[in-house]
């Protein structure tokens, strides 16, 4: 893909992220197991990018974090604490709004693309 | 204690955040890079050992310290943000030791007419050290105002900042980028590698106290009990009278009287830093208070000596004309040499301060490699 392009894609992504770590945050998981559930299912997303991104959202007050010792090395678990769950739920409502009309815009775009052939 | 490339990497993420989240994010970055790193061994089978390559490849995919460090700090809420910030701590330390250099050779310069006398020295120091202070004010202001306004005015992603290549000191130009050529730049892998070692500033050199426990043992011995040692001697005839071996002694009897109760104090007083620290076996705050001081007094003896008395006393010297000889070129070469080690023990004594505040020394060669700092 070219620059320019790729830029634009990354910028698309950019904007799904807050939405999907929380997502996947109903069950506290420490930011290697997080990235690793996210490759899964197909969402590759840089770990430098990962990792800053858990803390700011712990900063912005939407998750709660603690050092865990169970294991042979200490983690830290991040999980959704209520204002998180809250906030989850707008963004979905918000995403689901989005995507409807984006697929009713680009749904439109192809029909007209069609039409012009 | 032996260092991986992640305790250096993540050394460098910390040093560029600040101090209250620093040692928090390091741990949890230490622990997901051995995540990373075990998860790596367990796709290989988990029965190979790790080895540097392994470390390398997860290093260059989570970016450089710089990069990693700037997503961790608040976006936009700084006054001079990642992008400028390694830049700004050279160019602060670059104008900081500039303006140090500068004032300790007016120091110098206006200490150099004076009699020597402890009032005359403190008058002096306190006008100059006011300047200095005026002088700090005053460029590390104005670097830090430029560098803010450069954090406002040159678009974040559209600028670089890289050294010209063909200035032996750090000259850096800011250079406008293409989005293309930012994605290239961003996309190129950078060497974990060419991190830079943790060394342990702490760690107490055995061999460097021992000698250094030697040499003033010697010394004080042969200043305190055998002073007719130090002088000239030569072979030869005086006044006609048969040729035998001829020697007179060098110092004068003030230094005896003066300087040499002050070194002894020196002398036996680093005797005992060095015991302290060779049993401690690392140096503490203490004994680095300690030897501040040791140096601070080091600086005044050495400046006293330079510009108090005439040390050397020539009178004893045979014949005539090799006195005067004498006279007119060892007062001056010890006086320049006097003066040397006064303005190398006050360097020091800067060194040991900063050691002290910062928990680490800043050589010359961090000064100048802006592309190591810098990480670009």
């Amino acid at each position: 893909m070219d620059g320019p392009i790729q830029n634009l894609v990354n910028e698309l992504r950019r904007g799904t992220l807050v939405l999907t770590v929380l997502s996947q945050l109903e069950t506290r998981q420490y930011g290697y197991s997080l990235k690793q559930r996210l490759s899964e299912k197909g969402l590759e997303i840089d770990q430098g990018t990962l990792y800053p991104l858990m803390r700011r959202l712990e900063k912005q007050g939407l998750l709660d974090s603690e050092w865990s010792h169970e294991t042979s090395r200490p983690r830290r678990y991040y999980v959704l604490n209520d204002t998180g769950r809250k906030t989850l739920d707008t963004l979905k409502e918000e995403w689901k709004a989005l995507t409807s009309a984006m697929e009713d815009l680009l749904g439109k775009d192809e029909e007209n693309g069609n039409d012009s052939l | 204690m032996e260092t991986t490339l992640f305790d250096r990497y993540v050394r460098e993420v910390g040093r560029r955040l600040p101090k209250k989240q620093r040692e928090d994010v390091q741990a949890e970055l230490h622990s997901l890079l051995l995540d990373a790193l075990q998860d790596r061994m367990a796709d290989r089978g988990g029965e190979e050992a790790a080895t540097e390559e392994d470390r390398v490849a997860i290093l260059q995919e989570l970016g450089s310290p710089a990069q990693v460090a700037g997503q961790y700090l608040p976006q936009n809420r700084y006054l001079i943000g990642p992008r400028f910030f390694d830049l700004y701590r050279i160019v602060v330390i670059a104008v900081w030791g500039a303006l140090t250099l500068a004032h300790v050779v007016l120091l110098v310069l206006s200490l150099w007419g004076e009699t020597g006398t402890f009032r005359d020295a403190s008058i002096a120091f306190f006008e100059v050290f006011e300047g200095y202070i005026g002088a700090l004010l005053s460029g590390l202001g104005s670097v830090t105002l430029t560098f803010a306004i450069l954090e406002r005015v040159l678009p974040e992603d559209k600028y670089v900042a890289h050294r010209i290549e063909s200035y032996p000191v750090p000259v850096v130009a800011f250079r406008k980028v293409e989005d293309a050529q930012i994605l290239e730049e961003r996309q190129e892998p950078w060497d974990p590698r060419t991190l830079p070692e943790i060394e342990d500033h702490d760690r107490v050199e055995v061999w460097e106290q021992a000698v250094g426990i030697v040499f003033l043992v010697l010394a004080l011995i042969l200043f305190n009990f055998f002073p007719q040692w130090i002088g000239g001697s030569f072979v030869g005839s005086i006044d006609g009278g048969p040729v035998t071996w001829h020697s007179w002694p060098l110092l004068a009897p003030i230094f005896f009287e003066r300087y040499l109760p002050l070194l002894n104090v020196l002398w036996i007083g680093n005797i005992g830093l060095s015991i302290v620290v060779l049993r401690q076996g690392r140096w503490q705050r203490g004994t680095r208070i300690v030897d501040l001081v040791l140096t601070g007094l080091s600086a005044f003896v050495l400046y006293q000596m330079a510009f108090g008395p005439a040390l050397l006393s020539m009178d004893a010297v045979q014949p005539a004309d090799l006195r005067e000889l004498l006279e007119t070129v060892f007062p001056p070469l010890l006086k320049v040499g006097l003066v040397i080690g006064f303005l190398a023990t006050i360097g020091e004594l800067i060194g040991q301060f900063v050691r002290l505040v910062w928990g680490r020394p800043v050589t010359m060669r961090e000064l100048l490699d802006v592309r190591k700092l810098t990480g670009t």
